[in-house]
């Protein structure tokens, strides 16, 4: 289709369409874009959820982050590396090269001071051959980002610079204990096992897509297709209830099925002999939801197999654009069926993956509802379970402070973006290039 | 020439459309038939929410709600729909924030389950006040032993557990009354125990326990000993912390109201004047531990509903739960076993925790419970009220109570059935609550640390290492925020102060009586309040001193 610049002259002509376009606008824009701006207010706020609203400033992200000095080396070295991968041209001209570069070493600086701090303050002491090591690869990095030879290994140096002030910053934050809300900062690590376990999660759905795609008879994708949207209609929450069942220690279906298939007797040999948690005994009723070293298992043990309907729909509507005659050249060559997944439908549906992988990690970092259904506001046992959104809810609800709440939703609101756009710089699909 | 589709092609082409289609029309006919039967032009509807899903609750509040129906419509002719709105206990509170925020919420609302309503302004904005109602007759009693009592009086605490001391007013009408008890099989308890009688002794409510276990090896059964979770955990964990803490708590509280407050508890802490090792402290870790032992397997991740399932099902030999639960708990046990009520036995005989528990917990402070609020924002008001009445009459309340297996709170009414009466409210005891939970930190990390206690991953001194650990670390900032807040409730009282030093000054003659009523009680509690305020304050003061020194 044409498209046209629509200009005050041909206004009038495009009026219909704009005017349509109007209520879908006006809807957007009272039910998403104000409630995020009051958000933002509020979190500039104490309130109480109702009336009564004091302005403190910065106060609330003060208490969230404590001394905004001591997160400056991950301001800096984020600032400097996020300024020189953002850089126009791919960061192909010589003088962004070299500003990331100088960035790159600036923030590794801090980023050995951070590791330092941070393992004197754990008192177990970071081996400072480890640290050197570790500047030796940063320093390596930031020279290779400057050249122009091999853009692959540039974009990967530059990836790193993302990735590595984050932990530094995160290590130095944790192992610093310092002022801030540490409570916070302690649920994050289940995020990033939860991200972390996710990431393997997303397979089962490609596979089944792929499974389905592949299927000969039209009527039978048609089938599939109708069998993984049915589910849909069924509220999460019954499926969240269901699961508390299956994790029941006495009549739960878990526990049953290890009994039935005799993996229960592998599970106390593997505990009473490698792992020395205690959970596995005889008889075999283990509390998946009450003891703290089974909780972020269960937490990722949810959903098996792991087949989500909306991720299987959105990566067979990927596949479905694929070519029948891509398919018929890979057949004369000889490609067999992994070669064709690897080759062939893994490149062509990045987009949906990457889509996908957005909406995971902001679906994770938001996550509160699972864990309070299961664990209760607390987190469960030891707060192994205590999640950031789980927090934010406690805040908001439990105790009250909904400006507080809004604050720590504006941080993981950034930290979410930040995200996003590592997401978007670097899972690309050969498709678009 | 059009391709020629074949059946399979065409449902699979429309299949969509039709099910949308027929769920449309589907919602339709529900919303018209809705709409109809609630707001036509001769009814009046108002809807009332609650949380209480126990069984038996909505059928014998909707016997209520038809008798009001029948009557209203003999009365006056036209029809009147009261629509209850059960909400589960979970989303209770959420439901009800943003209905009252939003001004769409119930016409009649159970107040409780949200800090909204501990907060008296929070009341004042969107509750409607009582007590012009209350201090009336109730018009239903007319012909009745209670006619032209004042509608307060006719409730068993004369309506004192349901008003608002910052304001003097009432904002809450209750229906029932409860208490906790322990729930037992009976059959179960002659069978291992060889007796009908339940323990009255700590030592040998933990004999009995251990029996259970003995029984189960001698007939290779899974008899559990008590039915819990978290929620029955309460009961234990409540109940012997009051007991074993209760002469400290009268000993530390300064503002004389058998509540030690946090930041009251705080200041005393750094003034050492008492400490989680003390052995109040620790009697009450090492009491619910044991008692904990004889728990369900997996009862932390287990609910309510997990304990209460197991009792009905005969695998356990007893549990614990209010009142409330009495109808649900009998009903699925008939024709299993025999069900019993017995009290908690409090630890006075055992050999260590006796020199500090003097008795048992009384019950005097019991209020009327299931107390209904009036949405101010209500367009239908005079029928709430109405209603309200009518479900307070002693007939009503009697019929209510009884078919709910519930504690009638009408003055002259009886409990319907004969267990009913041992959950009357014990007026002998001892009693005091702390409030110890200085900061959402220490509630969320020494809650996570509960559990590890009671499932054995920590011992009773590591138990209180990470509470002292915690509460020391967050203990100032926690301090700081409560104060914070208090302060803006001064503030609040300061407008409501000055409202009713306006009222005085150009208000009717009723108004100018009503507001210096309010004026006296207000001005002291705010006065009260500020006093403490500024003191704790002064306490901290000092105590940061005192350690710099």
């Amino acid at each position: 289709m044409n498209t046209v610049k629509v200009t005050w002259k041909n206004f009038g002509y495009n009026f219909t369409i704009l005017f349509l376009l109007l209520p879908t606008l006006a809807m957007v824009a009272t039910f998403c874009y104000t409630p995020a701006f009051e958000a933002i207010r509020h979190s500039l706020y104490v309130w109480d959820g109702e009336y009564v609203e004091e302005y403190v400033g910065l106060k609330n992200f003060h208490n969230l982050v404590g001394d905004l000095g001591l997160w400056a080396p991950l301001l800096l070295g984020s600032v400097c590396s996020f300024a020189s991968a953002l850089a126009p041209d791919g960061g192909k001209k010589i003088m962004f090269r070299v500003f990331g570069a100088i960035g790159y070493l600036g923030a590794a600086v801090f980023f050995f001071i951070d590791f330092r701090v941070a393992g004197k303050a754990v008192s177990k002491g970071t081996p400072l051959t480890f640290l050197m090591v570790l500047l030796g690869i940063v320093v390596l990095c930031a020279l290779l980002s400057i050249q122009k030879a091999n853009p692959k290994l540039r974009k990967w140096t530059l990836f790193f610079a993302y990735f590595l002030p984050f932990v530094s910053g995160l290590v130095y934050i944790i192992g610093v204990r310092q002022m801030g809300d540490w409570l916070l900062w302690m649920s994050f690590k289940l995020i990033f096992i939860l991200i972390a376990a996710n990431l393997i999660k997303m397979w089962p759905s490609i596979f089944t897509a792929v499974c389905i795609h592949r299927l000969a008879s039209e009527r039978w994708q048609y089938i599939y297709r109708v069998l993984f949207v049915i589910p849909m209609i069924i509220p999460s929450i019954v499926m969240l209830l269901l699961w508390k069942f299956f994790y029941d220690p006495n009549v739960g279906f878990l526990n049953q099925l290890l009994m039935w298939t005799g993996i229960d007797k592998i599970l106390i040999w593997t505990d009473a002999n490698l792992l020395h948690w205690g959970v596995f005994n005889n008889p075999f009723k283990p509390v998946w939801l009450g003891e703290p070293d089974l909780v972020i298992p269960a937490l990722i043990f949810w959903g098996f197999p792991w087949v989500g309907v909306v991720g299987v729909l959105i990566y067979l509507s990927g596949l479905q654009n694929i070519s029948q005659s891509v398919y018929e050249a890979a057949d004369l060559d000889g490609v067999g069926s992994w070669g064709k997944f690897t080759y062939i439908e893994l490149p062509l549906i990045m987009t949906q993956i990457r889509l996908n992988l957005i909406l995971m990690v902001i679906g994770t970092f938001q996550a509160y509802g699972f864990q309070l259904m299961l664990l209760g506001p607390e987190g469960g046992p030891n707060n192994k379970g205590l999640t950031p959104g789980l927090y934010m809810f406690y805040k908001a609800f439990i105790e009250n402070e909904y400006g507080y709440a809004c604050a720590v939703g504006m941080l993981l609101f950034f930290i979410i973006l930040i995200l996003t756009i590592i997401n978007q710089k670097f899972v690309r699909s050969r498709a678009n290039g | 020439m059009a391709e020629e589709k074949n059946l399979f092609q065409i449902i699979k082409g429309s299949l969509g459309l039709v099910i949308l289609a027929l769920a449309f029309i589907a919602s339709t006919i529900s919303v018209i038939y809705n709409h109809i039967t609630t707001e036509g032009p001769d009814v009046k509807a108002i809807r009332i929410c609650h949380w209480q899903l126990e069984k038996g609750f909505r059928n014998a509040l909707q016997a209520i709600i038809d008798d009001y129906e029948k009557d209203y419509k003999a009365r006056t002719g036209k029809t009147v729909r009261v629509i209850q709105v059960p909400v589960a206990e979970k989303g209770y509170a959420q439901f009800i924030n943003t209905g009252l925020i939003g001004n769409m919420a119930p016409d009649i609302i159970e107040v409780g389950h949200t800090k909204a309503f501990e907060n008296f302004s929070n009341i004042v904005r969107y509750f409607l006040p009582l007590g012009k109602y209350v201090n009336e007759p109730n018009p239903y009693n007319a012909g009745t032993k209670l006619a032209g009592v004042p509608w307060k009086d006719t409730f068993f605490d004369d309506l004192q557990g349901n008003i608002t001391p910052e304001l003097q007013e009432y904002y809450r009408i209750p229906f029932s009354v409860f208490t906790s008890r322990i729930y037992y099989n009976k059959k179960l308890l002659k069978e291992i125990s060889g007796s009908d009688k339940f323990p009255t002794t700590y030592l040998g409510f933990t004999k009995l326990c251990d029996k259970v276990k003995e029984y189960n090896e001698e007939h290779d059964t899974n008899i559990i000993p008590v039915a819990a979770s978290k929620y029955q955990l309460a009961f234990f964990e409540g109940n012997y912390g009051k007991a074993f803490t209760a002469d400290m708590i009268r000993r530390l509280d300064d503002n004389f109201n058998m509540i030690l407050e946090p930041q009251e508890a705080y200041v005393k802490y750094l003034d050492k004047q008492w400490n989680f090792d003390s052995p109040e402290f620790q009697n009450v870790v090492k009491s619910t531990s044991e008692i904990t032992k004889y728990f369900m397997p997996g009862w932390i991740a287990a609910n309510r509903d997990d304990a209460a399932f197991a009792f009905v099902q005969g695998r356990a030999l007893m549990t614990s739960s209010g009142s409330w639960d009495a109808k649900s708990l009998i009903d699925q046990s008939k024709g299993l076993f025999g069900v019993g009520i017995a009290m908690l036995p409090f630890p006075t005989d055992h050999p260590e925790y006796g020199k500090y528990v003097k008795g048992g917990v009384n019950e005097a402070s019991v209020t009327g419970g299931i107390p209904w609020g009036v949405n101010k924002a209500s367009n239908k008001i005079d029928i709430c009220i109405d209603f309200l009445r009518y479900a307070t009459t002693r007939a009503a309340n009697q019929k209510f109570n009884d078919l709910v297996y519930w504690i009638p709170v009408i003055k002259g009414s009886e409990p319907g059935h004969d267990f009913l009466k041992k959950f009357a409210p014990i007026q002998e005891g001892y009693s005091a609550t702390n409030k110890i939970p200085i900061s959402t930190q220490y509630t969320i990390i020494v809650g996570g640390y509960r559990w590890l206690l009671y499932a054995g991953k920590m011992t009773p001194e590591q138990y209180t290492a990470g509470r002292i650990s915690v509460y020391e670390k967050t203990g100032e900032d926690g301090f700081l925020k409560l104060q914070e807040k208090d302060y803006r409730v001064l503030r609040s009282y300061e407008s409501v102060i000055t409202s009713d030093l306006i009222m005085e000054a150009y208000g009717n003659k009723q108004q100018k009586a009503d507001a210096r009523t309010r004026l006296d009680s207000v001005t002291l509690i705010a006065a009260r309040k500020n006093y403490l305020y500024y003191k704790y304050n002064d306490q901290l003061k000092k105590s940061s001193e005192k350690e710099a020194e």
